[in-house]
């Protein structure tokens, strides 16, 4: 059996103790300093990270190592892996109770392969939006960055994972009068965008979008959120909304069971917003990540930007090339 | 034990809320004003449906025009898709009998409230809960989106009319429950053929079963003891509304209660309270169960004592308020699900987050 050297470390932990890495969740410190390790040395923070639903047992604690942490040797042929360490009660309490990282030495577990669903665990949509706002940074954009609000109302009285929402704001949209030939497919072949900065000819023909990506913890995928605004403040109606998709788009909404348009109260904002209901997302999103290799979970980090940029096509929001790389 | 209580079933179908509606004075044409009517609501219905009944006693004086109809509580528009029962329990701390709302039938806030077009967007909706009850349920909505529509039609009409036995005649046909003592779901014998799958349905008895759940928090600041003293809610920003997926399942031998399940999503509240289960942890679970699949494991059931960390200091109290009464939390949240949940198969919670002068006695 593999051994993995794990630094347990108390979520209050300040960064700069965690050596920088953009992934605000998993960190790994250099083995250098014990020669006897010959492992990755994996910190994590084990308040709520990388536990399913946010919960632990008083004996286990799971979580989920990406390939690229793995040791080399056949483990690394897995996507990912689940680690489980087994720990009794007492051993448990001292752990939450110190602020001392703890060195664990734990065996590993292997998640069985069962058939993936398509879905997300909210640890996994919590990995996969840090994934995405890096990709998003990385690709260089016009558009302005992500960001993400947590959600403030509850705070500290809930388990946090995967509370809140990815927010990206006032994005400008000409009017579908103005604007040129729109001509992308949905292959993942990706055809070159305009990647220059729309320079509104008129302001007053510009629509201004926010979009949202939240969390269901109900269907287990993200959930996109939107509205649009005339340039003056005027909310937009769906019909408006519906003249600014590309064509392909409007197709796609009136003909697909799955994919529609509806108007909810934001879960965070508790005002109406537009949002694609989430229902068949599963479907489709294992259909794109995994028709290669249909028995295999692949890599979950990426979810987000797979799952991004078939759903900004649909709602026309600018995906820039190279976002969905194959991963 | 007794999961499944038709006797307590029936409580929940057949509660009512006494309701005074009065019309909105920017709506009144005549003089005197009408009186308001005198309403009884059901709990597990909507109040969009109550417009037909309601519109007769106002329509001579209503300005001439379309309606648009919207309900407000003092002040506070209310949202039309949550079920009467549990607009009432969350808004009124101090349950005010009768109810006294304000109808509008002009002036729809639709910066606020999501469009309602009467009796057909509310079916809409319910349906649409149905199906997000099943799909948490069984892992999809296939029971719901192949339901024939004379069944739907009847489905929808027997919750309009109340009629539980009308409702659970073709309910039980899809596989929703109810949830059973080993914590898996009884799925009734079905009567159709087995409906053709594309794919192999992911394995099914390791999986513990997931219960849709709405919360709705109010944090309210106050001790819980006074209720009368409970400001008034003004806006819907102060209300926390969760909808959640519980993973339930027996931990060596306890039941999950309801304080299990609230914990799962509200830890920090309901962790006080666990001080007295930590001799509750099965000390014989044996360790190489750590290296089977862990899709089953109890991490969702926390009987772990939680550390300090986050916690919200002695005198923080909830109330917990599901269909018009305050269950005693050690009851076994199966038992709960199965008999208060509503006709969208959702158990809607409300829960008072605020202070408490005596100490809370479980």
């Amino acid at each position: 059996m593999n051994r993995v050297y794990i630094y347990i470390v108390p979520w209050f932990i300040p960064q700069p103790f965690l050596d920088p890495c953009p992934d605000r969740l998993l960190h790994v410190l250099s083995a250098s300093s014990d020669e006897n390790l010959f492992f990755p040395i994996v910190v994590i923070d084990w308040r709520h990270r990388f536990v399913d639903g946010g919960g632990f047992s008083s004996r286990r604690i799971s979580f989920l190592l990406p390939r690229n942490l793995l040791p080399q040797g056949p483990l690394r042929l897995l996507p990912f892996v689940r680690l489980v360490l087994a720990i009794n009660p007492g051993c448990l309490e001292e752990l939450m109770l110190s602020n001392q990282p703890w060195l664990f030495e734990g065996l590993l577990g292997f998640r069985s392969m069962y058939q993936w669903d398509g879905t997300l665990s909210p640890s996994e949509f919590d990995i996969s939006v840090a994934d995405l706002c890096e990709r998003w940074r990385e690709v260089g954009t016009s558009l302005p960055q992500w960001v993400w609000l947590p959600d403030r109302a509850l705070g500290a009285l809930s388990c946090n994972v995967a509370a809140g929402y990815l927010a990206i704001e006032n994005i400008y949209h000409q009017n579908a009068s103005e604007e040129g030939s729109f001509e992308e497919s949905i292959s993942r072949d990706e055809e070159p965008f305009d990647e220059a900065t729309l320079v509104p000819s008129n302001k007053n023909d510009m629509h201004i979008y926010d979009y949202h990506i939240l969390y269901s913890f109900t269907f287990r995928v993200p959930v996109l959120y939107f509205r649009g605004y005339q340039s003056d403040g005027c909310p937009l109606k769906l019909v408006d909304i519906e003249k600014d998709l590309p064509a392909y788009s409007l197709k796609l909404l009136r003909e697909s069971k799955w994919a529609f348009i509806t108007q909810e109260d934001h879960p965070y904002l508790h005002r109406p917003w537009y949002t694609l209901h989430p229902c068949g997302t599963g479907d489709w999103m294992k259909f794109l990540l995994c028709s290669d290799a249909p028995n295999k979970i692949p890599p979950l980090h990426g979810y987000l930007s797979a799952w991004l940029s078939v759903i900004g096509q649909v709602v026309g929001l600018r995906i820039p090339i190279g976002l969905f790389k194959s991963v | 034990m007794e999961l499944c209580s038709e006797e307590a079933m029936k409580y929940v179908w057949e509660g009512a809320i006494p309701l005074q509606i009065h019309l909105h004075e920017s709506d009144v044409t005549t003089l005197p004003p009408p009186p308001p009517a005198l309403v009884l609501g059901p709990r597990i219905g909507y109040l969009p449906l109550l417009v037909p009944i309601i519109k007769p006693y106002f329509s001579g004086a209503l300005p001439p025009g379309e309606d648009t109809v919207w309900f407000d509580y003092k002040g506070l528009p209310l949202k039309w898709y949550v079920p009467l029962g549990v607009l009432f329990d969350l808004l009124c701390a101090e349950p005010e009998r009768p109810w006294n709302l304000t109808v509008h039938f002009r002036g729809y806030p639709g910066e606020v409230l999501t469009p309602c077009e009467g009796e057909e967007t509310v079916k809409w909706s319910y349906i649409n809960s149905l199906k997000e009850a099943a799909y948490v349920i069984n892992g999809n909505s296939k029971s719901i989106m192949n339901m024939p529509q004379a069944d739907q039609f009847d489905l929808w009409q027997s919750l309009i009319k109340g009629d539980m036995d009308g409702y659970h005649r073709i309910s039980s046909r899809l596989k929703l429950g109810p949830v059973g003592e080993d914590c898996i779901l009884n799925r009734a014998s079905s009567m159709q053929s087995r409906q053709a799958t594309d794919e192999p349905e992911i394995v099914g008895s390791n999986r513990p079963s997931r219960l849709p759940v709405r919360l709705y928090v109010r944090n309210v600041d106050q001790d819980l003891e006074y209720l009368e003293d409970v400001q008034t809610l003004d806006n819907w920003d102060s209300v926390s509304y969760i909808n959640r997926a519980i993973e339930f399942h027996k931990e060596g031998g306890n039941y999950m209660t309801l304080k299990h399940a609230m914990r799962n999503i509200l830890r920090e509240i309901f962790s006080e309270e666990a001080s007295t289960n930590a001799n509750e942890l099965d000390g014989t679970e044996e360790a190489d169960s750590a290296y089977r699949d862990l899709e089953t494991t109890s991490m969702k059931n926390d009987l772990v004592e939680e550390s300090t960390f986050g916690r919200q200091g002695p005198n923080k109290g909830t109330l917990v308020r599901i269909q018009g009464i305050e269950p005693d939390l050690d009851i076994p949240f199966a038992w709960v699900v199965n008999n208060l949940k509503n006709p969208d198969y959702f158990l809607h919670v409300c829960v008072y987050v605020g202070t408490s002068s005596k100490a809370k006695a479980k």
